[in-house]
């Protein structure tokens, strides 16, 4: 339990804990349980550093801590000298679309690109500072001209679809590296972040016929978990979250295309072609078996992403299988997290710790009591409560806790994609909590 | 000039000073410290020509001048073509302010789109449609594009008063409001409106929730002259018309009046039924060509092929052609024609507020309103109907006229409807434009905050579950709504966006003929005796889904000729008529000189109509036997006559009404009485039980995806008053 944690990696913890986000780095530190779930995708991140594919799909329910997981396994990656990008997919970024959608989704991935020394995204400059210092460290070596270099290191991306005008625009970052142009190293980095709309704009800037559009998402990602490897990282793990916007697609055709894009990722990275490459999918229980609308919807996804049903028949999980469900946190492993959260604000000193396991046992109780099950089903807003409480205790070391605990609000959380609607009556949105529990 | 005037900007000043206005206009200075102070609601209610536009826009683009970040005034009408004429007025001014102005709707060419998505900027003008199909598609855009919004102004806004798209208008609002987080500080709203009657009721229409002020401005000029007359004619009997003296049907002569009146002008002939309007066009234009001249009447209906009517409706705009419309009520409202000479009305009308629509039609800059109307009575003879001897489509004419023109009163709009068609399309509209929502939080947007306040919860609670059963909607395991494999369907249908739309008929056939088709407002219901042209029939099946009524020849005496629609009739135009009958005259008194606006024959027909009812006794009696039958008159609106005449239905009685009387037939007078006030004093069932008993209750848009129950309740409050009836029976039966 003695495990030291940095100044930094605490404050990052608590702050986005507090404010319901999934920390970005030191996530380690909290994560509770789930040791099978965790090992099954050790094994997908050495897959794929040895060359092969993993695709998986993270199905919980709603605050089963899907998010939290994922940034967990993406952790992981990164100090495995993976690539990593996440995104949340949203109404307005999916991964099939013919009217910027699906760029806006890459967009957002290259954005968040994150190496375990930038781990909080914005680092695809530096992976491609980093792989054209590798290719400059190599053409000093072997006294070769660092453009040809270039072009023969990438060579193997040009067999793919845009992978000519991807090599051509990394060969334009050294261009500007080299003779000072700022502007064309900019205008570089905005083409692979897909940050081009028109074809013209990118022809007049870098000089290529193409640019990464909706339809070459997927084609996109191949071509950068090629050019991690060249840059020396180990491979590409893509996160993609709140799938279940797929789901809320008001057209059939439009939900078909997206489903069909997965099953040629599923069918990719299964099959054998997609190499250096994994995908982490978190979606809700509806996205997934929804007969109507979910995946399952999709008869060609539903063979594939069916449950094993001699796993099912024995009662046992198949940790192998591409569909992973994550249940909810049990009132055991809370207790446990609150223990990594008190260790957390202590700095993982074990004699600062501000509270005693009683402590931790009343604040659990009085949770139960307030908002009943979603205490430990739905984490995030005890999680918040919690970290407030030492906050109190920190800063009044005077102050008992049995003098907090009565004072302390715990919301139950109530999912929703609408911003929140003051009620005009007196009695204010309460009048209308039974009503939030209404099933139809 | 005003103080106020000094307050608007210089370059408003100037341009008004450019215009050649020696002043504004009595509302335009009133409306510019309240539109200015940006703190409340305006309703600036005056009559056309007065000037209202300029009233809101001259101060709203004053306090907006110069903000270029986002659009800063939305504009709503209920007609595209207003909206062309508003862009064409408006782009002069903004030019000179260097403001942006997009017309936005349907028929807007994509490039003008296209301009404002990218910079949206200055003012948006804008249908309800269109405003939900960007609420729906593209709500975060909205946010964006009406961050900075500083005035919704709603134009011609009677017409939303108390209507299915008017409750569509008050909703898109609300969800504005919502969606651009103005709760806490409400977007200003400013109603332009023909002069009103129940003004004070207004402001909780314009806003639900209260949360701003309201401020009325109208105008204090006396409304503009009006000149009205009411023309009689005599339907022959049928025997006579195989002789050679025998006079011309009634049709005939008002088709040879409105020929002698209109050819050489512009008017409007309004016809009520599509069978009368295509009569009355095939006869004018007949005698056009029999005089060898233009064709200058057309007919202008619903089931009219589109091209046809848009060509008539070019040709009235142009203004020009000498041209004359035989229209039903789709040339009332909306369509942008301008104005005609006069205005003239085949058969009674609708209701007052429809009259006041129509009338208003008329009026060119400077002359008069004209209003013309021409009723048909029929000859009397020994075996004539009761609502003939009566001259009651003369009487309501007049008692409406009456109304219009003394007590100035028209219907007010019936604030207790559910408008359960325009909930669902809400629903359905909310949840796809979010994605996904709480069941608490969409009944706060709707119906807590939103217009849709006489729902309950437990109503709600009903109509979603029937929404998951039918597939329109989902609900997650979290809780959340969102749209189910139906609800996707219909939301993606291009004609999702707008809530009304032209009632179907019903096709009345007998042993397979069809003898027309009758419009689903129509208040029918099985076993019941209908009167149809000219004839009595009894319905035996109503079949909804595909919308035809059986009927078989009913017996009973000679049927009336005036029956009325059911549903539309309101209890003071009835008073009204008691009334005039009551006291044997109509006319209107100004200035203590009595006004007769009937020429000759309408004055004999009166005359025989007053008479009867004196001998008849009936303003002493609410119910008088006539051979067999027995006659109820409840001299009140269609929702108790309805009710009085389901309820003796239900009782076994062979019970049907007609133009406000109920025909009882059979029936000795005292035995139906006994029977109402048994019922009176007992149980009487309420407005739901009643519509339960009814067929063909689908009348608005989404009424087919409602479930039967909410139905009932629905078409219960808009078509029956059970407390009133009560009243009634125990105030006029029981003495």
């Amino acid at each position: 339990m003695a495990r030291n944690i940095r100044l930094r990696e605490k404050e990052a913890i608590i702050q986005s804990l507090k404010a319901g986000v999934t920390p970005n780095i030191g996530i380690q530190h909290v994560q509770v349980g789930r040791v099978n779930e965790i090992r099954a995708l050790y094994k997908d991140i050495e897959r794929i550093i040895d060359g092969g594919a993993s695709f998986r799909l993270i199905i919980g329910d709603y605050g089963s801590g899907k998010t939290f997981f994922m940034s967990v396994i993406r952790s992981i990656a990164l100090k495995k000298k993976l690539v990593t990008v996440n995104a949340d997919l949203s109404p307005v970024r999916r991964i099939h679309s013919s009217s910027g959608q699906a760029r806006n989704l890459y967009a957002e991935l290259m954005r968040n690109l994150s190496t375990q020394s930038i781990p909080n995204g914005n680092a695809l400059p530096s992976v491609v500072e980093r792989f054209i210092s590798l290719a400059r460290k190599e053409a000093d070596q072997n006294q070769a001209e660092v453009s040809n270099l270039i072009d023969k290191k990438l060579a193997s991306l040009r067999e793919l679809v845009s992978g000519y005008d991807f090599a051509h625009v990394v060969n334009a970052y050294w261009l500007g590296y080299e003779t000072g142009n700022e502007e064309l190293k900019s205008n570089s980095i905005r083409w692979l972040r897909a940050e081009y709309t028109t074809k013209t704009e990118a022809r007049k800037d870098l000089g290529v016929r193409t640019i990464i559009s909706d339809g070459l998402f997927y084609d996109a990602l191949k071509l950068m978990s090629l050019f991690v490897r060249q840059a020396g990282y180990k491979g590409l793990l893509i996160n993609l979250d709140e799938m279940v916007n797929l789901y809320k697609l008001r057209h059939t055709q439009a939900r078909t295309s997206n489903y069909e894009q997965i099953l040629r990722i599923l069918n990719d990275c299964l099959q054998g072609p997609a190499e250096h490459i994994g995908f982490l999918l978190g979606g809700t229980p509806e996205f997934l078996i929804d007969p109507r609308k979910g995946l399952f919807s999709y008869e060609a996804l539903e063979s594939r992403l069916a449950e094993n049903t001699f796993a099912r028949k024995a009662k046992v999980i198949d940790y192998s299988s591409p569909t992973l469900h994550l249940a909810s946190l049990t009132p055991a492993e809370m207790f446990i997290l609150l223990k990594n959260l008190r260790h957390v604000f202590a700095g993982g000193d074990t004699s600062k710790y501000l509270v005693q396991d009683d402590v931790l046992k009343a604040f659990l109780e009085h949770c139960g009591k307030k908002i009943g099950d979603a205490y430990f089903r739905t984490p995030r807003n005890t999680i918040k409560a919690f970290l407030d409480f030492l906050a109190v205790l920190e800063q009044y070391p005077g102050m008992h806790w049995t003098d907090l605990i009565d004072g302390i609000s715990v919301e139950k959380e109530n999912p929703s994609d609408a911003d929140e609607i003051p009620a005009n009556n007196k009695n204010g949105n309460s009048k209308y909590d039974d009503l939030a529990s209404f099933r139809i | 000039m005003t103080d106020a005037f000094a307050k608007l900007d210089r370059k408003i000043q100037k341009w008004v000073y450019k215009q050649g206005w020696s002043n504004l206009r009595q509302i335009q200075s009133k409306a510019i410290l309240p539109i200015l102070s940006c703190d409340r609601d305006l309703v600036i209610s005056a009559s056309t020509g007065e000037g209202k536009t300029e009233a809101f826009f001259l101060p709203a683009c004053s306090a907006v001048v110069g903000q270029e970040q986002a659009a800063s005034i939305l504009y709503i009408s209920p007609l595209k073509a207003l909206i062309n004429d508003q862009y064409r007025r408006l782009r002069e001014l903004c030019d000179m302010l260097d403001m942006q102005v997009t017309p936005w709707h349907g028929d807007v060419s994509q490039s003008k789109k296209k301009r404002f998505k990218k910079s949206p900027q200055g003012i948006l003008l804008i249908t309800p449609e269109s405003l939900e199909s960007l609420l729906v598609r593209e709500a975060g855009w909205v946010k964006q594009a009406f961050s900075q919004l500083k005035y919704v102004c709603v134009d011609e806004f009677h017409a939303f008063i108390g209507t299915e798209r008017g409750h569509q208008l008050l909703s898109l609002l609300n969800r504005l409001e919502h969606l651009l987080n103005r709760f806490k500080d409400p977007i200003p709203r400013i109603a332009l409106s023909a002069t009103l009657g129940e003004l004070d009721k207004v402001p909780l229409y314009l806003r639900p929730n209260a949360s701003l002020p309201c401020k009325t401005i109208t105008s204090r000029k006396f409304g503009s002259v009006i000149k009205i007359q009411i023309k009689g004619f005599i339907e022959p009997a049928p025997v006579m018309q195989n002789e050679s003296q025998a006079p011309a049907p009634a049709e005939h002569q008002i088709c040879q009046e409105i020929y002698r009146r209109c050819r050489g002008d512009s008017h409007l002939v309004f016809a009520n039924t599509r069978q009368r309007t295509e009569n009355i066009a095939v006869n004018l234009a007949d005698f056009c060509e029999r005089d060898s001249v233009p064709n200058e009447f057309f007919p202008h209906h619903g089931s009219l092929a589109k091209n046809l009517r848009e060509e008539l409706e070019a040709r009235l705009q142009q203004q020009n052609i000498p041209t004359t419309a035989v229209c039903t009520m789709t040339l009332e409202l909306g369509i942008d024609i301008g104005k005609v000479n006069s205005v003239i009305q085949v058969t009674a009308p609708h209701s007052v507020s429809s009259l006041r629509q129509r009338l208003g039609r008329s009026g060119r800059r400077n002359s008069p309103a004209v209003l013309q109307m021409l009723i048909a009575e029929r000859q009397l003879d020994e075996t004539s109907n009761i609502n003939d001897h009566l001259r009651l489509e003369l009487v309501q004419s007049l008692a409406m006229i009456r109304l219009m023109i003394v007590r100035k009163w028209f219907e007010p709009p019936d604030v207790r409807q559910m408008h359960l068609s325009t909930f669902l399309h809400q629903i359905l509209a909310v949840v796809a434009q979010w994605g996904s929502i709480r069941i608490d939080q969409l009944y706060i947007l709707l119906c807590d905050q939103g217009p849709f306040r006489e729902i309950s919860v437990q109503q709600y609670q009903q109509l979603l579950t029937h929404m998951g059963k039918e597939q329109l909607l989902q609900q997650f395991r979290s809780g959340e709504l969102v749209l189910g494999i139906q609800g996707e369907r219909v939301v993606s249908h291009y004609a999702f966006y707008s809530v009304f739309n032209t009632p179907l008929d019903y096709r009345i056939v007998t042993e397979n003929k069809t003898l027309g088709l009758l419009p689903a407002q129509n208040f029918i219901h099985k076993d019941q005796h209908i009167v149809f042209s000219g004839k009595r029939w009894k319905v035996t099946e109503i079949d909804e889904t595909k919308r035809v009524i059986h009927v078989v020849s009913a017996k009973g005496g000679k049927p009336p000729k005036f029956y009325g629609s059911g549903m539309s009739v309101h209890d003071v135009v009835r008073k009204e008529m008691l009334r005039i009958y009551s006291a044997g005259d109509y006319r209107i008194e100004v200035n203590s000189r009595k006004i007769d606006f009937a020429d000759k024959q309408a004055r004999q027909l009166f005359k025989e109509g007053a008479e009867f009812f004196k001998q008849s006794d009936l303003a002493r009696q609410s119910i008088v036997q006539i051979g067999n039958n027995c006659y109820l008159f409840a001299w009140m609106g269609d929702k108790i006559v309805n009710t009085l005449t389901v309820i003796l239905k239900q009782q076994g009685f062979n019970a049907s009404s007609n133009g406000g009387v109920i025909e009882i037939q059979d029936t000795v007078r005292d035995e139906a009485a006994k029977c109402l006030i048994d019922l009176a004093n007992g149980k009487l069932p309420n407005e739901t039980e009643l519509a339960h008993e009814l067929k063909n209750k689908c009348i608005d848009k989404y009424d087919k995806l409602i479930p039967e129950s909410l139905l009932n309740e629905g078409y219960g409050r808009k078509a029956f008053d059970s407390h009133a009836t009560r009243n009634w029976i125990q105030t006029r039966l029981c003495d």
